[in-house]
């Protein structure tokens, strides 16, 4: 077993809300035109282009959410039980390393949130390790080798850019890009997997939202094209936080060829649209999309005051679809 | 949540570490041991309940044919 202790002691810091890492710009040079996409950035163009604007051009993120730190954690947290897993430890080391390093990373997370906070984080991790000890879903081994969890990757698509700038561009198409919690097999197919908190309680009616779904739909092809696997979809574990108790959730959202082929084929009717915004430097508002946006409050104001709200009252903090994690 | 857990959430980076080296240098359980098994009972605690309200949903007077009554879940 490694000396996990040791290499502790070196680890330990204070951190607050984790940065959000850097990375080459996934702007083309000189304009506000993005060639590499994510399914945050998609999905905010989506849904509204003046969202997109205000998070992915400007890069107003709002303040911290406590629901942001807590899903952070908790996916860092299954990361470190899979990574020492695949170190070799079994499920009782592992599962005691992780809630070490959680407690050390969430030393000074103040909560006041009844249901996520530092206690029932550290609950549902356990709680969710613990239902998922013999799990029926087994991890893919890639052609490398190595366990498929944690997977950054960066698909490319046969778009080509169609945007003017005077820089030289060295991309001539568009890539997506993200992060893959898993690729597992389960009940004898392939999926991806996705990782879930919630507060919320979860049904049949939860897992319906996920499709369709631009995120789902973009790691099931993802799946399919970079790593080579016949995902029919996406596994989405959910793990609903109570005040009393963590209930970790499994269910199935699934894409057929077509579907996933019909959202590779929209994808490029999206990203002409954005090029048409960034050519007129002018991000519309989709007044059908307000609800629950953190930026309807900056809407629902004059044009005049918005900057001056926005400044007040978000931090700037560029989102970057490229960044490893 | 005992007093000697919340102890070990207010406890810092620092001194978690060095309770753990030190708990492993004389052989002694992992002071995060503890926490772990609490919460692992708790889980089971509330598997149980969870188990006992879906039984309490087939409850039936006693007698009817295919439903269990609250004798035979021993309440």
């Amino acid at each position: 077993m490694t000396d996990v202790l040791d290499r502790m002691m070196d680890e330990i810091g204070t951190p607050e809300l984790p940065p959000l890492p850097v990375g080459p710009s996934p702007f083309l040079p000189g304009t506000k035109m993005q060639w590499a996409w994510d399914s945050t950035s998609l999905g905010q163009l989506k849904k509204c282009p003046r969202l997109y604007e205000y998070s992915m051009i400007r890069g107003y993120q709002g303040r911290p959410s406590f629901h942001l730190y807590f899903g952070i954690e908790f996916h860092q947290a299954m990361h470190d039980y899979e990574n020492g897993k695949a170190e070799g430890l079994n499920h009782d080391a592992a599962e005691l390393e992780t809630v070490f390093k959680l407690l050390v990373r969430t030393y000074n997370w103040d909560s006041d949130s009844p249901t996520k906070n530092r206690e029932t984080l550290v609950r549902s991790v356990v709680w969710y390790l613990e239902h998922y000890q013999e799990d029926p879903a087994k991890t893919i081994i890639l052609a490398n080798g190595k366990p498929a969890i944690e997977l950054s990757f960066r698909m490319p698509t046969n778009i080509k850019i169609n945007f003017e700038s005077k820089y030289p561009l060295d991309e001539t198409t568009y890539l997506v890009c993200g992060h893959l919690d898993r690729l597992c097999e389960f009940a004898g197919a392939a999926y991806a997997m996705d990782r879930k908190t919630t507060d919320k309680t979860v049904g049949s009616y939860y897992f319906d939202q996920y499709n369709p779904d631009n995120q789902m739909s973009l790691y099931t092809a993802a799946a399919q094209v970079v790593y080579n696997i016949p995902a029919q979809g996406v596994l989405v574990d959910a793990v609903q936080t109570a005040v009393g108790f963590s209930r970790p959730e499994r269910g199935l959202t699934p894409r057929s060829p077509d579907a996933t082929s019909e959202w590779l084929h929209d994808l490029e009717y999206w990203l002409r649209m954005a090029e048409a915004f960034a050519k007129h430097e002018y991000w519309p508002m989709n007044d059908t999309a307000c609800m629950g946006c953190r930026f309807r409050e900056v809407c629902s104001k004059s044009p005049g005051v918005r900057d001056t709200y926005l400044q007040s009252n978000f931090e700037v903090r560029k989102w970057n679809p490229l960044s490893p994690r | 949540m005992t007093d000697s857990l919340a102890d070990l959430f207010a406890t810092d980076p620092l001194q978690l570490t060095l309770k753990r080296r030190e708990a492993r240098e004389q052989g002694l359980p992992d002071p995060l041991l503890p926490l772990i098994e609490r919460l692992r009972a708790a889980r089971a605690q509330f598997m149980l309940g969870q188990k006992t309200a879906g039984a309490m949903k087939n409850v039936a007077p006693k007698g009817e044919k295919g439903k269990l009554s609250l004798e035979d879940l021993g309440l």
